[in-house]
């Protein structure tokens, strides 16, 4: 990572190493001791995964990276109160990064827009990711275009790999509702890429 | 595991058992063991979406971002401060050398270099004075 802050010393001067794959749990009790190795740790671990949540529900990279350290703050600060076998660290992790997101998305929507239509329009979708035909900017799109927690589900439950229950967790909802929101999230999805590509055939 | 419930665990969790729920996997494998073409073509459907999925990469973070993050931490703060007061506490200490200094050099140019002859000559502002006296009487 090329980043340092202060660490844990042994009596000969070295850092003290990680054991090999600490539980979140050990480290956040690390973190607490202001053990530099344990956050740099904690940084390495967590950054890249609530970043690609962020980018990928907020669709903008500095706003997502807002979220990110507004999420490690968040982290740093419940380090000391954190109550092992309580929750699972990484549920209540990503529920405080969605809560930011939501935050920064209803935000959004109270300077520039109203509320986002709650099905998917099947019309011609806009031409940004079109005329280039670059996939990410295509499933981007697909996914701005999602109502809010269809999004969040898919990427708790693709992208992160969570099981339905941590998903659920995470997101405050019921299983049940979980997959509604996922088969919902699927189905217009596939619609919108569908109709992507027939639009992109007439193009050419 | 009946076709109906295996479409719709498709449809809900996409082609990759990996990601259905654990307890319906089993079930899942084996029904598309005991019905290859018919789970196949349900699961063709998903992996079209899965692949798609795929295709959106996040770059991972930058060394600046997880810079900012690792200093907003309490034991980046704490060193961060110490290292502050130390350096103030240097920049007060040299400050007071060169004040010291200045005194030094200030006095060395005020005070007179001889000392008039009638006041014991040469001795007089030595510890030998006396001794100059001593040598005079």
């Amino acid at each position: 990572m090329g980043v340092r802050a202060a660490g844990t010393k042994t009596e000969n001067g070295a850092e003290k190493p990680l054991k090999s794959r600490e539980t979140d749990e050990a480290l956040l009790a690390r973190i607490a001791r202001n053990d530099g190795a344990a956050v740099r740790e904690m940084v390495g671990r967590k950054l890249p995964r609530i970043l690609a949540v962020a980018v990928r529900i907020l669709g903008d990279r500095v706003e997502a990276e807002d979220i990110a350290q507004e999420t490690f703050i968040r982290i740093w600060r419940q380090a000391p109160r954190w109550e092992s076998g309580r929750a699972r660290f990484d549920t209540w992790l990503y529920g405080v990064a969605l809560n930011l997101c939501r935050d920064r998305l209803r935000r959004r929507r109270e300077v520039y827009t109203a509320e986002p239509p709650e099905t998917v329009d099947p019309g011609p979708p806009p031409d940004r990711g079109l005329e280039d035909g670059d996939t990410i900017r295509t499933v981007e799109a697909a996914l701005a275009m999602l109502p809010e927690r269809q999004r969040e589900a898919l990427v708790l439950q693709y992208y992160e790999e969570l099981s339905n229950t941590e998903a659920a967790a995470a997101m405050g909802v019921s299983i049940e509702a979980l997959e509604s929101l996922l088969a919902r999230g699927r189905r217009n999805l596939r619609a919108f890429l569908e109709n992507t590509d027939a639009h992109a055939d007439t193009r050419d | 595991m009946t076709p109906e419930r295996f479409s719709e665990l498709a449809e809900i969790y996409g082609a990759e058992l990996r990601r259905w729920p654990e307890d319906r996997r089993e079930a899942a494998a084996a029904y598309s063991e005991a019905y290859p073409e018919e789970a196949e073509r349900t699961l063709a459907a998903a992996r079209r979406l899965d692949e798609a999925l795929d295709g959106y990469a996040v770059t991972g973070p930058g060394a600046k971002l997880t810079m900012a993050i690792v200093e907003a931490t309490p034991s980046f703060r704490t060193a961060a401060r110490r290292m502050q007061l130390w350096w103030q506490g240097a920049g007060f200490a040299a400050l007071g050398l060169a004040g010291a200094l200045a005194g030094a050099l200030a006095i060395a140019l005020l005070m007179p270099m001889t000392v008039p002859p009638d006041e014991g000559g040469a001795y007089a502002m030595t510890a030998f004075s006396d001794m100059a006296q001593i040598v005079d009487e």
